[in-house]
Formats: structure tokens, C-alpha cells, sequence
């Protein structure tokens, strides 16, 4: 299979289509569309882990001058849902309502005011009288099963509308189990056995642009919810279920949005502005402040991982067990999704063991609610396995990139996991049909100067050691058999087209790759495409910006549309020039007949609406996906770690990926060295801090440490072409992968330099010292 | 700032003091920085001392001498204080937050308000500086040591206007050393070690060592002060040194780093800078 | 109370409130293009040059900017015009969701007025007050200097 091919829209760096609005701040975000009249809402957080509303008085908060109205869990419907915005049944318990009646963690819901001005909802929050009934929280997932645990979940309407494991009365959200041989027999027969427990920390997304949306009632009473969303159709859906009514009298519109990283796969903020908006008969505006960012969305979440690897004395791997317990903090949000996708996205790349043992547990506890983040589950699954690989290479006396190379999948290899682990349910089998891996490895080895890293080791300082780690990951591009998008094409008279098409660009580019698909398929430049997208009105409909997705499945169903225009295009030439459409060709912006003789798109066009058996040129079509062909990655990081301040510095990271063709190649190693570079932070310093009651400490920028400018290392991304048939053009996805490496190529590196495993993130001084120390 | 009715612009550094003292409620604004996003109830007036004169950074028969709003790019930039003991004030200002903010955060709001972002207390402390404050009584002199014994809004009263930084003569030739610990660029420092050192050959005529961010209040450690003097600076001495600080200077817990971290870094702080202040 | 201000070269009279900052000004006489991100002086989504000097608008009064000249990324370029700054910024890919980067070439502008030839160095140190989690930094780096060849004329 040829791995380049000649095109010339897709593969190449055309101008990113808001690129330059963007760029002088003239594109519009959610809050660039207050006018001025939105009651301004705020939320009353609660300030115990765990407690039961016994009482709310609001009297004092209604009679002050300004405010429009207060909600408690009195005034609104109780609907159990769930704010993950998944395809619909959700595999995620429904758990929540917009205003619970109990509380279950710091910073949770309690009561909603809506006024005149932020700071006057502010003072309307302070006059709010609350009764708690204060509850034992748990604030520990090793204790949230044990037999005298308080439970979090005990109000009887909580439930799941798919038959997925779930018992709230012992705080167990959800739970998923694979078994593929027997590991205790194999591990017995290995050679060399490694163990061990690895811990991933909870963290943020932190978008620079919060959580936002303005609703306001159109003149036929309809909700127009502006959002700053990565899914608007499953924002329409779930808020017409929270609030009773008909999806037919809401509208959501999703601007630019300032990114997203998953925490914006959630409906946080459109259901209770919606109530509100009902309730005053006034236009709304919802913003999260940063510490509501940090402390009342959702996390990355945090697993525990109980890992072991076997291998015979050639170091192929015979047997891996991957025991997770996940904790998923207050809410079930994605729990069941993210803690199969630990396994599902990870295991797959060593498919050649004869016994897998895998298993996820997912406990509530009051602490805040994971849910989606780059890299879905992947990346904690990833830090316990990489790491683990680096045990085993030291115990077999091994390079770790042999170790990868004589263990990893191939092009036209499967792995039982992907049959039994899907969404929720069971999987879907797949051959892998494009696999870069070996390539990736190869060029990144290159790049990096893996082999002859010993003669960079020497720092020429006693109290400072180098090391060099490096890892292997893959994910996975879309969910296959579950998630759907669909684009619609219409041609205008001067030959350009309007593409509307459900997929959400959250400054991924999504918008920019997706009309490069469209002037590909339809032989024009990407200017004369006209994208518009993520709007309930007026797009088709696509799940939404998550699972690595949107170049592959969105792109599917764009390519399709477009080749269906494409037709109509060339039956419509064929018309013109009196000829068979077998005998017409299609040039650039024209259709040539079989003697030279061409029309313009233009000419095609103008004929079509104005002049004979006149119809608009357009279709809509829908893609779903049968596979999930998984981009490869390879990556290498060099560490320098201050032995007396335990401080450690990456100087260098190299990453070689393999997304198939990259249809915007600068975007694609946009999204690597993003990703990458949040992964390194997430190593090195992104943590959340609980007080003893379950407080978050650190929610804010001057404590939540991330990754700035001035701390970026040299950095460098390969991207390694493959050709993946059943992408659009050969692609396949590359937004997530990139996060899951760092913590496990750092902690290796950490390891080379000073001896020492981190097996709890992140890898900040203290936690390195302490570690040199013992 | 609910309340906040009033924004006094004063002209002079009379006028200014005037203005504070007119009315309780009102409140001294430098840069803004820290008191434009603070939540209080009870400031209904801020008294503005931009246009008062504040702002130099200047040569003085006794002191250099820096205006309490001058900001920390001035700082930063200033060729005195780029000379001044190894130009520890200039390299301290040059961490303090990012590039926007050097250029708002102004020196006397940094030592005022004395919290977990202020940089400029513990290098100050190491250079014996001066600090001065003027009420409707007339101007007083605090040495940086009772200035930061506990936090200044002990000392002060709501009307007192910080005025100006004095370093003192005589100590414009030592060398000094910095290091701010962070765990990313510009986040607050976990800790922090400023050294000011004199020597002749191998022998310590002087030393000072301030610590910062440990505690509350910044620290000097004279134990290890009087270790130093009349010693040879080698490295076994800075060693013991910093061991004498760690057990010596008080830490305490916060988000940026236990007490107990912050001991250790202590130590390994001040080896390192008492080394590097010496070869620099 | 009322204050003067010179914005993008036009001077006018503005009323503020006191307690009003700076962003919230700017916000509501229409210039949405200074960016709110974690509205307490960490991100810099909503630098502006202060008399030149980027500052960061949401930790400041607006009284305080009373008779300065503040420039906003509007007042720099145009989508027909724009600064070479704005230029490179999107031919090198540096803009995802775009968000950080009117701050951004905003804190770009005033280092290359000071300092034409930059190190990387001191690219990541002039930049160093706008936060961005989504491109890693490198191409914005990668902008910054080709932008800064360009207006020197090497390129």
C-alpha cells in the first residue's frame, strides 16, 4: 500500500478558515455575544463534602433589589441524567439532577440566582439560608466498598437506562471485567514477572475560555442556548430531558469556542441557565468563574492501577494483568467508558500475550467528578503499562525500544480485547490495516539520538543526572458501530459550497480539515468551501467533538457527501456537453467532456438553478464507523533531575506519530505538540490538592501549576504517513494520542537518571526527593 | 468592592496622604494587581498613587533609593540596581510573575501586602534596606527587619503610605545570589534564597541570607551569618550552613509546598547560592 | 466618574464606575476582542499595551489607565490589513482555538518593538504571560520569529 499520495487540498497547510478572524480577535466566542440584557446566574455551591439539604430559605436572596429569581431543587424538575454527552442510551449511570436535594461534594450544586449583574448574584448568593444535614463523606476510592462506608448515592430514582453494572448502595458506580486466558497459568509459566501499583492523579483541562453560555427565548418562544460545547446535539437532547419539554423548541448554537480537551463533552451550565431563562422570561448568561472551572466541572480521572507483565527470557510478553480501581469522584459522568477505554485503547498494542486479565472498578467518593479528558482513560492505562514495560526491559537486561519492537501490533494483526471491550458494551473486532509504529519508532529513535544517548548523560554537575525514557502508545479514531456524523453540501451559483455539517470544531480545526476533505472530493480549492457547523437549527446532526473522532468519522461523512455532489456535478456536465457522464471527466472547478470541451462549475451551476430541469445540487449524507483504526505513537524524552532539589526538567522530547494522512499537517502537529506538552505538565506538576474535608485547595492558576511558554523543552514531532483505507483520504485521528506518553516516557527517564520509579503522579521535587531519599 | 464609591487621584505625595487619612474606607492603590480582584466590603475609596512621584529608582549620597510604585520592570531594568550587590534586586524582580505583570506589580505594593507572591521581602531583609512611611505625622524609618517582623499591616496603619525602598551605602560590591524554587515558571515560589556576600580571598568578611516564601514572613538566619564571618567558604562550610538555616528558619505548609520540603530545599539552597555568590 | 482614554488612536471620554477594571470597560464599549479567561491575573487572554506595555486588563482599574493609550489586537490589524505578527500567526499554525492569541501577539508586538532579533530565549519570556493549552507553544514560537525576520526585512 502506497503510503503518499498526490492531492491537493487534503495533505497540505491551507489557511485554517477562521484562522485570521481569529487572529484579530474579530470571530466571536459565547460571551461576545452578550448585548447587554442577559440576567447574569450564579450558582450556590455547597461547601460540605457531603450532606443532606434540609432547609433552603431564598426569601432574603428574592426580595433584593436586582435579583430576577432564585432556584432551588423545589422549583425545578427531578430528573435523573447524566451530564456526559455521549450517544444516547449513555453507558453512564444517571446520577445527577440540575439541583440535587443532596449534596456530594465541595462545590456541588445547591441553589441558582439570577440578577441584574454578577456581583449583585453574588450578594444574592450570600443571603441564601441553607440547612445541611452534614453527612461522613468518603474521601478515599480504597474506602468507598468497604462494608461501613457511607453511601453517596441513596436516593432511589437514580439509575441507568442500559443494563451496565451498578450498585449505589455500595458506592459502585459501575464495573467492567475481560479475561483471555488464564494469567495466573501463564504467569507462572514466564520467565520474568514484574508487578506493581501505579496511581494517576486527578487533573483539569483547563481551556483557557471557561465554561459559558448565553440562552435566550427566540419571538416564537423557542430556547436559542449559545454554548461553549464539544456536542450541541447531545446539549439539546439533555437539557429538553432536564427540563420536560420538546427538543423541538430548542436550538443550541455552538460559536468558537476556546477549548475544550473533553471537559466540554459534558452539559454543566445549559440546563439550569435554560430553567432559568423559563423562569425570568428574560435572556441569561451563565459563565463558570476559574474556581468553578477547577472545582465543579469535571476532571481527568483518577485510577488506581494494579498491574503485572510476564514475559519468557526473549522478552515477549506472555501475560498482562491491568486491575483498575477508578475513582470517579461524585458523579458517574463517562465512569464506565473511560475505565474500559484504560484497557481497551491500551491493551490491544501488545496482542501477541496469551492471557490478559483485565478489570475496572469504579467507586464513587465525594470528591469531584471525572469525566472526559484527552486521552480518556487511555492516558492513566498508558502511564501503568509503559512504566511496567520499562520494569520488565530492566529485569530482562533489555532495550526498551527492542522490548516495543518485538511485541507490538502489526498491520493485519488483531487483538481479542477489541472484540470484548467496547462502550459499555462488548467491542468491535478489527484488523489493524495501517500501523506506523515500527516507523515511528524508527525515525523517533533517529531524531532523538536514542543510541547514542550515553554520550549525553554527563552533565558536568554532580547534583544533576540525565536520563532517557521512551514509550509506545496507540488510541483509537472514533467509536465504532456507535457514534454517527453526517454533512450536508449544497452548490451556489458561483461554483463555491456551503458545507453544514453536525462535527464541532473547538479549535481543533475541525472546520478548516473538514472543507479540505470537501475541495478534495469536489476539486476545488478549500476558499470556495463555505463551512458551517454545530448549530441544532441548521447542521445535520454528529455526536460531537470526543473519542479521537472527528477528522475520521466526520471526515467519512463528508467525503461521502461531497463524492455524492461530486456525481450530481458531473451528470449535470454530462448534460451540458451533450455526452455520456461515463465520457466526462472532472478538472478543476470544471467537468471536461471527451473531446476538451469544459464547463465551469460556475456554468454547471448557474444552469442547474436558472436555466434547465432546475434543482438545487446538494445532499446530505451519514457516516458510521465499523472500525477504530488506531493512530501509533512514539515517544522519547530526555530528563534532567536536580538530586538535591528533586526538581525534574525535561530538556528534550521527541514524538514520531503515525495518523495516517495528515489531511492539515501544521494542525496535526499542532495537536501532537499540544497534547504533548499538557501530558508533560500533567507528569511533572498538574495535581489536585483536597483539604481534609474534601476541599479542593489549589483552584486557581497561581496553585494549579501548567505548563507555560518559558517551560516548554525542545520539542519535535514526526509525522510518520501512513494510509488508512478506511479513513477519509487516509486519515486517521491524532488529537488525543499525543497526551498519553509523557508520564510514562518521563517517569522511565526519571528512572535512568537517579534510580528512582515514580508509580504516583505527578513527578514534582518533593515527591522525587522524598523518593531519592528512602 | 461592592462599596467602592471613590477614586481619589492625588497629585502630590501631601496631597495623597490627605486623601487617606480624609475618611476610613479608603484604601492605597499602587498597582492594582492584587487589590482589583480583592472582594471587600468595607473599602469605599481608593487613593491612587500614580501621579504622586513615586515611581523613581535613584542615586543618593546615602541610599539608592526606590520609589514605592516604581514597577518591577524599572526594577528589572535599572543600571543601579543592576550594580548594586551583585544586582540581587534587579535578578529578583526580573521573577516576579510574567513579562504584563512586571510591568504593573510596583515594589511597594510587593512588600506591603507581604503574601505568598511577595519576592522582594526576603532580599531586601538579606540588604539590611530601609523602608520608609509617611502619615499626616511625618515620615518614619523602619529597618526591613522590623518591617517584616510580622506582617506589615501590623506596623501600619490604614493611613500610612509606604513611600520608598533605601539600600544602604557600603555593600554595593558584594556579591550576591538568587534562587526562587518553583514548580513552573511563573507560579509563586515555594521557597526562595537570596545571599549577599563580601569576601576577601577565601575568608567571609560578611554574609546575609534571607529566605523567602518558607513562612509567612520572610527570614534571615544569623546562626548561620555568624558561621560564616571570618570562616573559609568552601563547600563543606556551605553545607554545614545550609543545615544550620534549615534548622534554624521556620517553614510552614501551603499548596506550593510542605514545611517540611521547604526545609530541605533550604538547605540545598543556601549550599548553593553561598557558592555561586562567592565565584560570582 | 468620568476618564479619558486614547483607544486604538481614538480618544474618548469614558464613565466607569470605580470598582470597574479595565477588561470590563473594554468588554462593554465593544472591544470583545480583549479576551476574559481566568479573570484573576494568571492567563493573559486579556493583555492589552498600555501606553505600549502590555498589562493584563482584568487585574487593573480602569480609573488607573485614566489619560494612556491602550491598543487592543483591532488596533494593529485588520482581516484585509493585517500585522505581519497576525500573518505569521496563522500561516504557522499558531492559532487553535484562538483564544490566548490576540494577548498573545499583543505581548509579541511590544518585545520585537524593543527587541527586534530575539533569542528563543527571550520569545518565551516576552510571551510568557499568555497562557495556551492547546498549541504547546511551538509554533507560536516558530511565528514569532519568522514575524520578526520579516519586519526586519531579512525575509
Amino acid at each position: 500500500m502506497s503510503k503518499t499520495r498526490d492531492f491537493s487540498e487534503v495533505n497540505q497547510n491551507v489557511e485554517k478558515v477562521d484562522g485570521m478572524a481569529l487572529a484579530c480577535g474579530q470571530d466571536k466566542y459565547v460571551a461576545d455575544f452578550e448585548t447587554g440584557d442577559e440576567l447574569h446566574l450564579k450558582i450556590l455551591r455547597s461547601p460540605h463534602a457531603h450532606a443532606r439539604i434540609k432547609n433552603i430559605d431564598a426569601s432574603e436572596a428574592e426580595a433584593m433589589d436586582g435579583v430576577a429569581a432564585v432556584l432551588t431543587h423545589e422549583d425545578v424538575p427531578r430528573v435523573a441524567q447524566t451530564t456526559a454527552g455521549q450517544g444516547y442510551p449513555e453507558p453512564s449511570p444517571y446520577d445527577s439532577f440540575m439541583l440535587p436535594r443532596k449534596v456530594r461534594f465541595v462545590g456541588d450544586r445547591v441553589a441558582a440566582v439570577a440578577a441584574e449583574s454578577e456581583a449583585l448574584a453574588e450578594a444574592a448568593l450570600e443571603k441564601i439560608e441553607v440547612d445541611y444535614e452534614v453527612l461522613e463523606p468518603v474521601l478515599d476510592p480504597r474506602d468507598s466498598m468497604k462494608e461501613d462506608a457511607p453511601v453517596i448515592h441513596d436516593e432511589d430514582d437514580c439509575h441507568t437506562v442500559i443494563p451496565i453494572p451498578f450498585e449505589p448502595e455500595r458506592n459502585l458506580a459501575s464495573s467492567v471485567e475481560f479475561e483471555h486466558g488464564d494469567l495466573e497459568e501463564e504467569l507462572e509459566k514466564c520467565d520474568v514477572v514484574v508487578e506493581n501499583e501505579y496511581e494517576a492523579q486527578y487533573a483539569h483541562h483547563c481551556p483557557v475560555e471557561p465554561h459559558i453560555c448565553i440562552v435566550r427565548k427566540d419571538p416564537h418562544g423557542r430556547l436559542v442556548i449559545t454554548t461553549s460545547t464539544q456536542v450541541p446535539f447531545h446539549v439539546r437532547r439533555i437539557v429538553a430531558e432536564r427540563l420536560e419539554m420538546p427538543e423541538k423548541k430548542i436550538r443550541v448554537i455552538k460559536p468558537r469556542i476556546g477549548g475544550g480537551f473533553g471537559g466540554k463533552q459534558e452539559v454543566l451550565i445549559e440546563d439550569i441557565t435554560a430553567a432559568m431563562v423559563l423562569e425570568t422570561g428574560r435572556p441569561v448568561k451563565f459563565e463558570f468563574n476559574r474556581r468553578e472551572e477547577f472545582a465543579s466541572s469535571r476532571t481527568r480521572n483518577h485510577e488506581i492501577l494494579d498491574m503485572a507483565v510476564g514475559a519468557d527470557t526473549d522478552g515477549r510478553i506472555q501475560a498482562i494483568k491491568m486491575h483498575i480501581l477508578m475513582n470517579t469522584g461524585a458523579y458517574g459522568s463517562h465512569c464506565l467508558t473511560i475505565v474500559c477505554n484504560s484497557g481497551s485503547k491500551v491493551l490491544p498494542l501488545y496482542n501477541k500475550a496469551n492471557a490478559i486479565s483485565f478489570k475496572g472498578t469504579v467507586v464513587y467518593t465525594n470528591l469531584p467528578s471525572g469525566g472526559a479528558y484527552r486521552g480518556y482513560g487511555a492516558t492513566q492505562g498508558y502511564f501503568a503499562i509503559e512504566s511496567l514495560l520499562d520494569e520488565l526491559a530492566e529485569e530482562l537486561d533489555m532495550d526498551p525500544v527492542e522490548l516495543r519492537k518485538i511485541n507490538h501490533i502489526r498491520e493485519g494483526e488483531t487483538s481479542p480485547v477489541f472484540a470484548a471491550l467496547g462502550e459499555g458494551k462488548e467491542g468491535v473486532e478489527q484488523t489493524i490495516e495501517s500501523c506506523g509504529l515500527e516507523e515511528c519508532i524508527e525515525q523517533g529513535k533517529e531524531a532523538f539520538g536514542w543510541d547514542e544517548r550515553e554520550k549525553r548523560r554527563e552533565t558536568g554537575d554532580k547534583t544533576k543526572k540525565r536520563g532517557f525514557g521512551m514509550c509506545t502508545l496507540m488510541q483509537g479514531s472514533s467509536i465504532p458501530e456507535i457514534d454517527m456524523a453526517a454533512a450536508s453540501i449544497k452548490m451556489n451559483e458561483d461554483g463555491s459550497f456551503n458545507l453544514h455539517m453536525g462535527a464541532t470544531d473547538l479549535g481543533t480545526g475541525s472546520d478548516t480539515v473538514l472543507s479540505q476533505i470537501a475541495a478534495e472530493t469536489l476539486a476545488v480549492p478549500t476558499d470556495d468551501i463555505i463551512p458551517y457547523s454545530s448549530d441544532t437549527d441548521m447542521t445535520p446532526f454528529d455526536v460531537g467533538a470526543y473519542a479521537s473522532s472527528t477528522t475520521y468519522l466526520s471526515g467519512r461523512a463528508v467525503k461521502k457527501c461531497a463524492s455524492n455532489v461530486r456525481d450530481q456535478i458531473l451528470e449535470r456536465g454530462a448534460k451540458m456537453l451533450e455526452c455520456d457522464v461515463d465520457d466526462v471527466e472532472l478538472g478543476y472547478k470544471e467537468v471536461a467532456g471527451p473531446d476538451g470541451e469544459t464547463v465551469s462549475f460556475s456554468e454547471i451551476a448557474v444552469h442547474s438553478l436558472y436555466e434547465a430541469d432546475q434543482r438545487q445540487i446538494a445532499a446530505h449524507e451519514s457516516s458510521i464507523s465499523h472500525k477504530s483504526p488506531p493512530p501509533f505513537s512514539a515517544h522519547f524524552a530526555e530528563v534532567e533531575v536536580d538530586t538535591e532539589t528533586g526538581k525534574a526538567e525535561v530538556l528534550r522530547y521527541v514524538n514520531a506519530t503515525d495518523c495516517g494522512t495528515a489531511i492539515h499537517p501544521r494542525l496535526a502537529e499542532g495537536q501532537c505538540e499540544g497534547a504533548v506538552l499538557n501530558g508533560i505538565s500533567y507528569a511533572l506538576t498538574e495535581e489536585f490538592q483536597f483539604s481534609s474535608k474534601g476541599k479542593l485547595v489549589n483552584a486557581s492558576f497561581d496553585s494549579y501549576n501548567v505548563y507555560k511558554m518559558t517551560d516548554l523543552p525542545d520539542m519535535e514531532t514526526i509525522l510518520v504517513p501512513t494510509y488508512e483505507n478506511t479513513g477519509p483520504y487516509g486519515a486517521k485521528s491524532v488529537s488525543e494520542i499525543g497526551i498519553n506518553g509523557p508520564l510514562p516516557a518521563i517517569s522511565n527517564a526519571i528512572y535512568d537518571a537517579v534510580g528512582v520509579r515514580m508509580r504516583t503522579g505527578p513527578f514534582t521535587p518533593d515527591r522525587i526527593l522524598e523518593a531519592l531519599e528512602e | 468592592m461592592q462599596n467602592l464609591k471613590e477614586f481619589e487621584r492625588p497629585q502630590s505625595l501631601d496631597e495623597a496622604v490627605e486623601k487617606i487619612s480624609a475618611k476610613p474606607g479608603r484604601r492605597l492603590l499602587a498597582g492594582g494587581t492584587g487589590l482589583s480582584i480583592t472582594d471587600s466590603k468595607t473599602t469605599i475609596g481608593l487613593v491612587d498613587l500614580k501621579s504622586v512621584g513615586l515611581d523613581y529608582i535613584e542615586d543618593d549620597s546615602d541610599a539608592i533609593k526606590i520609589g514605592a510604585t516604581a514597577v518591577m520592570r524599572a526594577l528589572e531594568e535599572s543600571s543601579l540596581l543592576q550594580n548594586y550587590a551583585g544586582g540581587l534586586l534587579a535578578d529578583v524582580a526580573a521573577e516576579v510573575g510574567t513579562t504584563p505583570l512586571r510591568n504593573m506589580i510596583t515594589a511597594g505594593g510587593n512588600i506591603t501586602q507581604l503574601r505568598v507572591w511577595s519576592d522582594l521581602p526576603a532580599p531586601l531583609l538579606a540588604l539590611d534596606a530601609e523602608i520608609l512611611v509617611t502619615d499626616q505625622e511625618g515620615e518614619t524609618t523602619y529597618p526591613a527587619q522590623k518591617f517584616f517582623h510580622r506582617h506589615p499591616s501590623q506596623l501600619l496603619d490604614d493611613t500610612d503610605i509606604v513611600t520608598e525602598i533605601q539600600l544602604p551605602r557600603g555593600i554595593e560590591n558584594y556579591s550576591s545570589s538568587y534562587t526562587k524554587f518553583v514548580a513552573v515558571d511563573d507560579s509563586y515560589a515555594v521557597t526562595s534564597v537570596s545571599v549577599v556576600l563580601d569576601m576577601e580571598g577565601d575568608t567571609v568578611k560578611d554574609v546575609r541570607i534571607g529566605v523567602g516564601s518558607a513562612s509567612p514572613s520572610p527570614a534571615r538566619c544569623p546562626e548561620a551569618e555568624e558561621e560564616l564571618v571570618d570562616a573559609e567558604l568552601n563547600e563543606s562550610l556551605a553545607e554545614k550552613v545550609g543545615e544550620i538555616c534549615r534548622a534554624n528558619v521556620n517553614t510552614t505548609d501551603n499548596v506550593w509546598g510542605s514545611g517540611d520540603y521547604k526545609s530541605k530545599l533550604i538547605e540545598k539552597l543556601v549550599k548553593k547560592n553561598l557558592l555561586q555568590a562567592k565565584t560570582s | 466618574m468620568q476618564i479619558e482614554l486614547e483607544i486604538n488612536g481614538e480618544r474618548d471620554t469614558y464613565e466607569v464606575a470605580p470598582a470597574t477594571r479595565l477588561i470590563d470597560l473594554l468588554r462593554r464599549e465593544g472591544f470583545q476582542e480583549v479576551k476574559k479567561g481566568c479573570d484573576e491575573g494568571h492567563c493573559g487572554s486579556c493583555t492589552v499595551l498600555l501606553d505600549g506595555m502590555p498589562v493584563l486588563s482584568c487585574v487593573m482599574f480602569a480609573a488607573q489607565a485614566d489619560d494612556q493609550s491602550i491598543t487592543t489586537i483591532e488596533g494593529i490589524g485588520t482581516i484585509d490589513d493585517p500585522h505581519i505578527l497576525q500573518r505569521e500567526f496563522v500561516d504557522k499554525g499558531a492559532v487553535q482555538c484562538g483564544f490566548c492569541v490576540p494577548g498573545m501577539i499583543l505581548s509579541a508586538k511590544a518585545l520585537l518593538e524593543e527587541n527586534p532579533s530575539p533569542e528563543e530565549d527571550e520569545i518565551k519570556r516576552g510571551l510568557d504571560g499568555n497562557y495556551c493549552r492547546c498549541t504547546g507553544y511551538v509554533k507560536q514560537i516558530e511565528a514569532v520569529q519568522s514575524a520578526a525576520k520579516k519586519m526586519r526585512g531579512d525575509a
